[in-house]
């Protein structure tokens, strides 16, 4: 590197200093996604509403002329039978739409606890796969449970032995007023997905890694009765974690370790 | 992506690289780097489940930051704005004065520079990014990130020489 460039790179560095963090900057991002959200609910609405009044405009008259007292058809034609004097309704609706089920295929002597929920995409040769983390009760002890499957494969699914068991590890109650039920890797993840297993009032986990970085765990999917799910993507090639703390939902500091 | 699937995946980039591509917008000229970033994980946000793995999704975040902190620039030449430097510390202390002295120049001379030539310099000696990533974030060739990393140097000494 000659002096120009580490002339270049001191200033970049310094330059980039200047700009101060932002101290709620996920919660402005959570909002934008909320107004996003909002936008693109009401759209497809509008399309619907657009729709049916067009298929209203065009099905009004056809009903009327159907439904018209007449023996001559508009061709001039006598009808051979008389029509009914109903539009037919067609076949049944299919509203409700069936319930699409979810991504766990109960097992006797298995209670699920909480949804297998997607904590990241992988890319394999043989396509696309995503980590699914769940919880479950068996024999009396709460697991929590991750694997690898492709996209759209049911856990407990026909093929669960093509893509091996998943990995299952206990989860302790706390006690003495403590949250955690459990932490550590996901086994079988490609990113270094972190696990925290808390008492249900813990919202987000900050996470200090091994090397002194600042990571944020969030919560998955809805909550078990005692616990809730928190994920933090650490890396690979990182270590386990120096230190937590456990905060509420106002960011209030419940639990530090 | 669609609620949870994914979410402490984009949740856990968020908390990575906010701070980082908020200063990758500053340091390519935009007056607004928070919204720059802000916007560009709102954007990455409707791509996610497109694709194709979570390691794809930083390399589009800077590429969309590159591309919003373009569009911010052409719109300040439109309304013949200057990007103000709001974020400057102006109470320097002395002791930092001559080091403050020569990044205002080195700032300077970045400015007299093309859209393109500062962008690789920044992605570059900032990003740390190798010149294959370089490309990708700019979509352009690997010779043509060379070439204009070497030209961007060439002016930016002599920018400093004249200065």
């Amino acid at each position: 590197m000659d002096e120009l460039e580490r002339r270049l790179r001191s200033a970049l560095v310094e330059l980039a200093e200047e700009v101060p963090p932002s101290h709620n900057a996920w919660a402005d991002q959570e909002r934008r996604l909320a107004l996003k959200s909002r936008r693109a609910r009401v759209r497809p609405v509008l399309m619907a509403a657009v729709a049916a009044a067009v298929a209203a405009l065009i099905a009004v008259p056809v009903v009327i002329f159907n439904l018209r007292p007449s023996g001559v058809q508009a061709g001039g034609v006598l009808p051979a039978e008389e029509h009914p004097s109903s539009v037919a309704t067609g076949p049944a609706s299919n509203w409700p739409p069936p319930k699409t089920g979810n991504n766990y295929v109960p097992v006797p002597n298995e209670k699920l606890i909480t949804e297998p929920v997607s904590v990241e995409t992988v890319t394999r040769p043989e396509g696309q796969w995503e980590t699914l983390v769940y919880t479950v009760q068996r024999d009396g002890t709460q697991l929590m449970c991750s694997i690898p499957l492709p996209y759209g494969v049911k856990v407990n699914g026909a093929d669960q032995a093509k893509y091996g068991s998943p990995a299952c590890l206990p989860l302790i109650a706390p006690r003495n007023g403590r949250l955690m039920w459990f932490k550590g890797f996901l086994p079988n993840s490609a990113n270094g997905m972190y696990a925290y297993v808390m008492t249900p009032n813990v919202q987000s986990v900050l996470v200090r890694t091994a090397d002194n970085a600042w990571k944020v765990a969030y919560r998955i999917g809805p909550q078990g009765p005692d616990y809730a799910v928190l994920i933090a993507r650490l890396g690979p090639q990182q270590g386990q974690p120096k230190a937590y703390t456990a905060r509420d939902g106002r960011d209030a500091t419940l639990e530090n370790g | 992506m669609a609620g949870a699937p994914g979410m402490a995946a984009f949740s856990a980039l968020f908390s990575e690289s906010f701070e980082a591509m908020k200063r990758l917008a500053y340091l390519l000229g935009a007056d607004d780097p928070e919204n720059i970033a802000q916007e560009a994980f709102v954007r990455l946000h409707d791509r996610w489940h497109t694709l194709y793995d979570d390691s794809k999704a930083l390399p589009y975040l800077r590429a969309m930051v590159v591309n919003l902190s373009r569009s911010r620039l052409r719109h300040l030449k439109v309304v013949r704005k200057t990007p103000p430097e709001v974020m400057l510390d102006e109470l320097s202390a002395e002791s930092h004065a001559i080091a403050r002295q020569e990044h205002r120049r080195i700032r300077e001379a970045l400015g007299k520079l093309s859209r393109r030539q500062r962008e690789v310099l920044v992605l570059r000696y900032w990003l740390d990014l190798d010149q294959a990533a370089i490309a990708e974030t700019l979509g352009v060739a690997v010779g043509t990130v060379k070439a204009t990393t070497s030209h961007a140097m060439n002016n930016l000494r002599k920018h400093l020489e004249e200065g």
